[in-house]
C-alpha cells in the first residue's frame, strides 16, 4: 500500500529537490507581467504577475512575490504568493513567507511565523506529538 | 552570474523589466527591458522589442532593439528588426535584416 499524501502543520523541514543545471532565475530587480512556462526549475527573487507552469522545482525567495497560480514539481516559499499552488512534490512555506490561496501538494509544511490564509487540499495530519485518541467501534 | 537567467526550456510571454543583466537561453515573447546588458544564448529565442545597455545575440531575436552602448551579433546569431545603437558588430556567419540607426 502506498502511503497517502499528508500535511504536516509544523516542523520537519523537507529537503527540496534541487536541480541547478536547468534553473531559471528572476533577479531581485526584475518585474515580470505575463505567464511563465517550461520544463526546468525557477527561482523568483523579483516580482511576477502571472501564472507559472514549470516541470521543475520553484523557489520564491524572501524578496520574491508571485501573484498568480502556480504549477510545479515542488514549491519552496520564503516570499509571497497570492494564488493557488499545485505541486506533485512537497510545498514548504517558510517562517517569513506570506501566502493566500489553495495549496495542493504531496506534503505541505508551514513553518511557524508564516502568514497564511490558505485552503489546503490534502489529507491533514496534525503533528503535535499527541497520541492518537482511541476510536469507538 | 547574471541577475536574471531565463533557462533553456522556459518561456515567458509578457513584459520583462529589470535593472540587472539578463541571459536568455529560453524564450521571451513580449517586451524585454533591462538597464544592464542582455545576452541571448545560442538556444535563446526572443520575439520581443529589446531595450538594454548592450545586446549580444548568439541565438534568434525578432524585434526592434534599442541599445545605449552596443549590439553584437555573433556567429550563428540571427537578428530581424530595426536596431539603434552607438556601435554594431555583425560577425561572420551571423544574419541580420533590418535598419540601423547609429545616431551619427
Amino acid at each position: 500500500m502506498t502511503p497517502r499524501p499528508r500535511c504536516t502543520s509544523v516542523g520537519r523541514r523537507n529537503p527540496m529537490a534541487k536541480n541547478t543545471t536547468d534553473m531559471s532565475v528572476l533577479g531581485p530587480s526584475s518585474r515580470i507581467t505575463g505567464n511563465v512556462r517550461g520544463g526546468g526549475g525557477l527561482r523568483v527573487d523579483g516580482s511576477l504577475k502571472g501564472d507559472v507552469t514549470v516541470g521543475g522545482p520553484v523557489e520564491i525567495g524572501g524578496e520574491g512575490t508571485v501573484a498568480g497560480n502556480l504549477e510545479a514539481e515542488s514549491l519552496d516559499l520564503e516570499g509571497s504568493l497570492e494564488g493557488d499552488a499545485s505541486t506533485r512534490g512537497p510545498i514548504r512555506v517558510g517562517p517569513r513567507a506570506t501566502a493566500a490561496g489553495t495549496f495542493r501538494g504531496s506534503q505541505v509544511t508551514i513553518e511557524p511565523g508564516a502568514r497564511v490564509a490558505l485552503r489546503l487540499d490534502c489529507d491533514f495530519e496534525l503533528d503535535l506529538g499527541l497520541r492518537p485518541t482511541r476510536r469507538r467501534r | 552570474m547574471a541577475g536574471t537567467v531565463i533557462g533553456e526550456g522556459l518561456t515567458i510571454e509578457g513584459e520583462v523589466v529589470t535593472e540587472e543583466e539578463v541571459v536568455v537561453n529560453g524564450t521571451v515573447r513580449g517586451t524585454l527591458s533591462s538597464a544592464d546588458a542582455v545576452s541571448v544564448g545560442a538556444g535563446g529565442v526572443v520575439e520581443a522589442d529589446i531595450q538594454a545597455s548592450a545586446l549580444s545575440v548568439a541565438g534568434q531575436v525578432t524585434g526592434n532593439v534599442n541599445a545605449q552602448d552596443r549590439i553584437d551579433i555573433q556567429a550563428g546569431g540571427r537578428l530581424v528588426g530595426d536596431v539603434k545603437a552607438a556601435r554594431l558588430t555583425i560577425a561572420d556567419g551571423a544574419s541580420f535584416k533590418g535598419n540601423v540607426d547609429m545616431e551619427v
